[in-house]
């Protein structure tokens, strides 16, 4: 250890959390190839990050039970009589202050929920007038939520027909965005920031419904699916009439089929369009309930073009599979075979040094990328292939295991490792080895 | 957070609009438990105060002038309820009263890392419990605490180093 290291520390740590700028991460980058006890230092820290990821998230589970058991005491017009009483005990064996509070919020509930049920559904209202404002919409800008988390955000714009023109979603949390996908004229473009620097192009039909990242948040789609689950018998719905000047109502949709939903919309009384959707699905646990949210920020405003094409650093590489072939043709082989002798020949041109041929396997990865990445790192023979395992997803993948022996800084070193052998997408009948999905 | 959204949903609260009032604890209840957790470091508590707060909002949102910044007005009543909370705890074992055992956290099998979160000054635990609850995101941390976004990055990244030195203390110690 030197005595850049404890500055090289901070930064670790702040790598971590995404507050680096990329010239503070190269500089980091090349100190940690340089310096054992700083690499150490960075593994132990990112085992702990990955700890407390997991520890955080165990206890979020039950943060969509907690937010409704609240929004019970809050709503008691929704729930049945035995489970109010229930969450309003819970809370009055706590203080004197939540006593006085909680009382008073019963009167006011109460008091709310007898104006609501002399309320009749509004009559002006009908859900068939949502599936209908929603049959007009030209563009939208949404936030998801994954246990009331915010993960990803989309924006989308569509023809006069209602067809999808452009799509960009960015996947992650906060600023620490990992992936930015966008999409137009059938080729979907994949940015990875910083480490990887690389833009994935490939081509991706959406006639079929290929975009399968956007249709499960289209509320246009929610809304489809809730009005035939309806019609069908298979769902039921709760319209609650909004107060004399509310600017929002909610629609509370139960799956009668089984399926253990419940669907929360928030819809806009002026314009008939969904704002806000939340699902719960119950679990066994009673005290965990999972939650998938979507909230729309806006509705056919004009969007900026830019988000639709947007200006990557200049040292970006390009996987480009849409303009150029790449990977392998599967000719006979089973899925099972290709996906073998895929890697095999993969490793093999990485173990030459042919990164023109490793890149053209690994799906049109640049010769320099993988020049640079694996300079100090080879692998010197194989020692086993095993069994491809089937991965479950639209199009065939396999995680393939391999075993094999390196030479890393002049080091022997024997290495486990998945590889995921994958079909290109618009390309039936070639396959590539995908250099993100490695474990 | 979409202030112009909250905005009209605290306009519509104060015209008697219960709806608008669970839609904005769909927005803000989970900010509201991280700061309560980050401050009180047990999850039983963090909920009932969290409530509490949340309850608390409902009765006094007809009193909020500034109907955008329903966030941070929120997190003040949940902060105030907290250190209430903390006095109130602390007043409890000066007078020797017989505490009720703390039933096991829900939390899974991360004793030794909850045991050294606890052990991290609450100016350090507070942000990295909203760090890692709440969206892995400084500038959306500095905004809710009332801090500079350097300010929240600094906390971060000393909680991150702190918290790596106790748990390693830990490991040496066994």
């Amino acid at each position: 250890m030197n005595s850049d290291c404890e500055n090289m520390k901070d930064q670790i740590a702040d790598l971590l959390t995404g507050n680096l700028s990329e010239s503070q991460m190269r500089k980091l980058e090349q100190h940690l190839n340089e310096c054992a006890a700083c690499r150490d230092y960075a593994s132990a820290l990112k085992n702990e990050d990955m700890l407390l990821t997991e520890f955080f998230a165990g206890m979020d589970l039950n943060t969509a039970s907690r937010q409704e058991r609240l929004l019970q005491v809050i709503a008691p017009s929704c729930m049945s009589r035995q489970t109010y009483a229930l969450s309003i005990r819970r809370t009055i064996m706590k203080s004197p202050i939540t006593k006085i509070a909680v009382a008073a919020v019963i009167i006011i509930a109460v008091t709310l929920s007898i104006q609501l049920w002399n309320k009749s559904t509004s009559a002006a209202y009908a859900f068939e007038q949502t599936v209908e404002a929603m049959q007009g919409k030209r563009s939208f800008h949404i936030q998801t939520y994954f246990q009331q988390r915010r993960k990803d955000e989309f924006w989308a714009e569509f023809d006069e027909e209602g067809k999808l023109v452009r799509f960009r979603q960015e996947e992650g949390e906060g600023p620490k965005r990992i992936l930015l996908t966008t999409w137009e004229d059938g080729v979907k473009s994949q940015y990875y920031p910083p480490p990887w620097g690389v833009k994935l192009m490939t081509r991706v039909d959406n006639s079929g419904g290929g975009l399968e990242n956007l249709e499960g948040f289209d509320p246009e789609t929610i809304v489809q699916e809730v009005h035939e689950l309806v019609s069908e018998g298979k769902a039921v719905m709760e319209i609650q009439a909004p107060p004399r000047y509310a600017r929002l109502m909610t629609i509370h949709v139960k799956r009668i089929d089984g399926k253990p939903l419940r669907q929360v919309l928030v819809v806009n009384p002026d314009t008939k369009l969904v704002v806000r959707v939340d699902d719960y699905w119950d679990t066994e646990d009673e005290e965990k309930v999972f939650h998938h949210g979507i909230e729309v920020l806006e509705y056919n405003e004009t969007i900026d073009p830019r988000l639709f094409d947007p200006n990557l650093p200049e040292d970006t590489l390009i996987m480009d599979q849409v303009t150029q072939e790449v990977g392998m043709a599967q000719g006979d082989m089973s899925n099972e075979e290709v996906a073998v002798k895929i890697i095999r020949e993969a490793l093999d041109a990485w173990a030459k040094g042919d990164f023109a041929k490793a890149g053209k396997l690994c799906g049109g990865a640049p010769r320099r990328m993988l020049a640079e990445a694996y300079s100090h790192v080879r692998p010197v023979r194989i020692i086993s292939i095993g069994e491809p395992e089937k991965i479950d997803f639209g199009t065939p993948r396999f995680w393939v295991p391999c075993q094999y022996e390196i030479k890393r800084d002049g080091q022997l070193e024997i290495t486990n490792q998945k590889l995921v052998a994958l079909t290109v997408n618009g390309c039936p009948g070639r396959w590539y080895v995908s250099i993100w999905h490695t474990r | 957070m979409n202030a112009h959204l909250d905005e009209s949903l605290v306009r519509a609260c104060q015209r008697n609009d219960k709806t608008a009032y669970t839609v904005l604890v769909q927005r803000h209840y989970r900010h509201v438990f991280a700061m309560c957790l980050g401050m009180l470091g047990n999850v039983d508590d963090a909920e009932d105060v969290a409530q509490e707060a949340m309850l608390r909002g409902l009765l006094k949102i007809r009193k909020l002038d500034k109907a955008g910044h329903f966030e941070s007005w929120i997190l003040q009543i949940a902060r105030n309820l907290c250190i209430d909370f903390l006095r109130q705890r602390k007043r409890t074992k000066a007078i020797g009263i017989e505490q009720p055992k703390q039933p096991p956290q829900r939390s899974g099998g991360n004793h030794d890392l909850q045991q050294a979160i606890r052990r991290l000054p609450q100016e350090l635990r507070i942000p990295l419990t909203m760090f890692y609850f709440d969206g892995k995101n400084a500038k959306t941390i500095a905004r809710k605490l009332n801090i500079s976004h350097s300010g929240a990055c600094r906390r971060i990244r000393t909680a991150r180093k702190q918290l790596h030195v106790l748990l390693t203390e830990r490991t040496n110690h066994e």
